[in-house]
């Protein structure tokens, strides 16, 4: 049997004791083994962690406890963030048989909150990639199109969340990864402002874009999610002292007035026809919640990607560094192809000669972006853009989206209306906006202002109650 | 902008401060790549940033401090046991770095 309930169900079922927690999860572990021949969204399936953790719940739950709105609901998670005593490899086999010690922060508070993982998902290796087809373990296939990508690089995450293989699930973003196979899969996928969630425990590709956040099939489920992982922690000194908002209670604010803003630079004819159609529509449909729309320019966001690529190989080189078969993992020689293209070009910013040419310029770029963003913010409350130049294209084909010279790239160009966000700092949202001709979803982007996660929660959930897009399911 | 090439020289180089041993196929495939990456991300030096302070962050946070006392913390069999190789007496054993020169 599979898991047909959606998450607001599965609380009223779990606080009626209508549906235990290990019934729960017994439905979300079934789905995940029956699917991941199919997907293969999953590295490890870890039942006997998860009906340890439903069997916990549901005592939690009888003992009459307090508890948090999660406790029992199963969820997924990616397997970049050490899980105590449960195999982690961040997709790579330099990790190989390497079971963690300690536990991710997101993991502890999810424990403490009662919510049971079911596993671990497939991804890019290390976070290095937008399809999920750059890792050992063979690539995460989409649920709506099984010869296409989920998107990536928590294209695992996604994948299960869309076949309710888990009610929610914990993906990280440096540059798109959560907002991507968001986008691909037709979920809801928040990239939260730098610093709201604590990183520590989560395997590190760039520290100072990487972000912890949540995938659902709602905004409101993300609310609930965010609820309990965001706030400040003594163990990552990044993360921020700024109060976490009761995020489902302002999913209902009011949004007459709010203007958002479109920047030319993002709706230009690089953008799949399909994609502006359905991106458009949805701005709309906005518009009739009581927004206005106001164009904008962000004139140097056209150099973004090159400024951000500059900085995260120039962070992955430096963090991926690390593993040298000491204290844990394989040697060096497990790297794949596109990993070590990435170490190699971060070290030649990085290095002797270089450095003031291409790392130091890139992060007065930073500078530049930030400012441009800041000035934007002045005038609109959000910045609206597409997720994804083109809906999810075939597994190996990446290559058929682009010009023949640009097909070198093809990879980094993907990432172009997601990156900036990480440059920034800013959160962005990734919101089911409707499908293609050939029934591939697409998803609308929203940045807000620093901590203005609630606003983007608020215009998504306001967004899927007059729309029903978030609500479709692919066949699996 | 004249298109930056990577040498084989170059990218030995590269390879060593990485710490990545590559064979020679590799490399050959690998400097194809990096000469149209990294010309891409040249596009850097085309902005204007004439007095503009490069940042390393965004959250403008200083210093966070916590309070000077011990924390728990991991066992020494914990942070012991990913070692791929055996321990020595609570030990990693790795590599030697100094050489006795004869």
């Amino acid at each position: 049997m599979k898991l047909k309930h959606t998450f607001a169900e599965s609380v009223t079922l779990l606080q009626n004791k209508e549906l235990s927690a290990v019934e729960l999860a017994g439905l979300a572990l079934d789905q995940a083994e029956s699917t991941n021949s199919a997907l293969n969204a999953f590295i490890t399936i870890d039942r006997k962690t998860a009906l340890d953790q439903a069997k916990t719940a549901d005592q939690r739950r009888a003992s009459g406890e307090i508890v948090s709105s999660l406790c029992g609901l199963p969820y997924v998670m990616k397997d970049v963030y050490v899980t105590k005593d449960v195999t982690t490899t961040a997709g790579s086999q330099v990790l190989a048989g390497y079971i963690p010690p300690y536990s991710a922060t997101v993991y502890e508070k999810l424990q403490q909150s009662g919510a049971v993982l079911i596993g671990k998902n497939n991804q890019d290796a290390w976070g290095h990639g937008g399809s999920s087809e750059n890792n050992d373990f063979g690539p995460v296939k989409n649920p709506w199109n099984e010869s296409r990508v989920a998107g990536g690089s928590s294209g695992g995450t996604a994948a299960a969340l869309a076949v309710g293989a888990g009610l929610f699930g914990i993906a990280e973003d440096t540059g798109g990864s959560i907002r991507n196979p968001a986008s691909f899969c037709n979920l809801t996928g928040l990239k939260v402002t730098y610093g709201r969630v604590s990183r520590y425990g989560a395997i590190a590709y760039a520290s100072s874009f990487d972000t912890v956040g949540p995938m659902a099939r709602s905004a409101q489920d993300c609310a609930a999610v965010m609820e309990a992982i965001a706030g400040f922690d003594s163990l990552d000194a990044s993360s921020s002292h700024e109060a976490v908002p009761f995020y489902q209670r302002e999913l209902t604010q009011s949004l007459r007035g709010k203007v958002i803003g479109i920047p030319k630079e993002f709706f230009t004819d690089a953008l799949n026809p399909q994609v502006k159609t359905i991106v458009n529509a949805s701005l709309r449909q906005l518009e009739q919640l009581g927004m206005k729309l106001t164009e904008i320019s962000l004139p140097t966001v056209k150099y973004g990607h090159a400024i951000y690529y500059v900085l995260v190989f120039a962070e992955t080189s430096s963090n991926l560094g690390r593993y040298d078969a000491v204290r844990f993992g394989a040697d060096r020689s497990h790297f794949t192809d596109e990993t070590i293209r990435r170490i190699i070009t971060g070290t030649f910013g990085l290095s002797s000669g270089y450095y003031d040419a291409y790392y130091k310029k890139a992060m007065q770029g930073r500078s530049v972006l930030i400012q441009e963003f800041a000035e934007a913010y002045q005038k609109v409350d959000v910045i609206a853009s597409p997720v994804m130049p083109f809906p999810a294209y075939p597994i190996g084909g990446i290559e058929s989206q682009f010009k023949p010279e640009d097909v070198d790239l093809a990879m980094y160009l993907a990432d172009i209306y997601t990156c900036p966000a990480n440059t920034v700092g800013v959160p962005a949202i990734s919101i089911p906006a409707g499908f293609t001709k050939q029934h591939l979803p697409v998803g609308l982007q929203l940045h807000g202002k620093m901590f203005a996660e609630s606003t983007l929660l608020a215009i998504a959930h306001q967004y899927q109650s007059v729309t029903n897009w978030h609500q479709e399911s692919p066949r699996l | 902008m004249p298109k930056k090439n990577i040498s084989t020289t170059e990218l030995k180089h590269l390879s060593d401060l990485a710490h990545l041993s590559l064979a020679a196929p590799h490399l050959v495939k690998l400097k194809t790549s990096l000469t149209a990456l990294i010309g891409y991300i040249g596009e850097v030096k085309k902005i204007k940033l004439e007095g503009i302070q490069p940042v390393a962050q965004v959250t403008g946070k200083v210093n966070e401090y916590r309070p000077d006392v011990i924390t728990p913390s991991l066992t020494q069999t914990q942070a012991l046991s990913g070692s791929p190789k055996p321990t020595h007496q609570g030990f990693f054993v790795v590599e030697r770095v100094l050489h006795h020169e004869a």
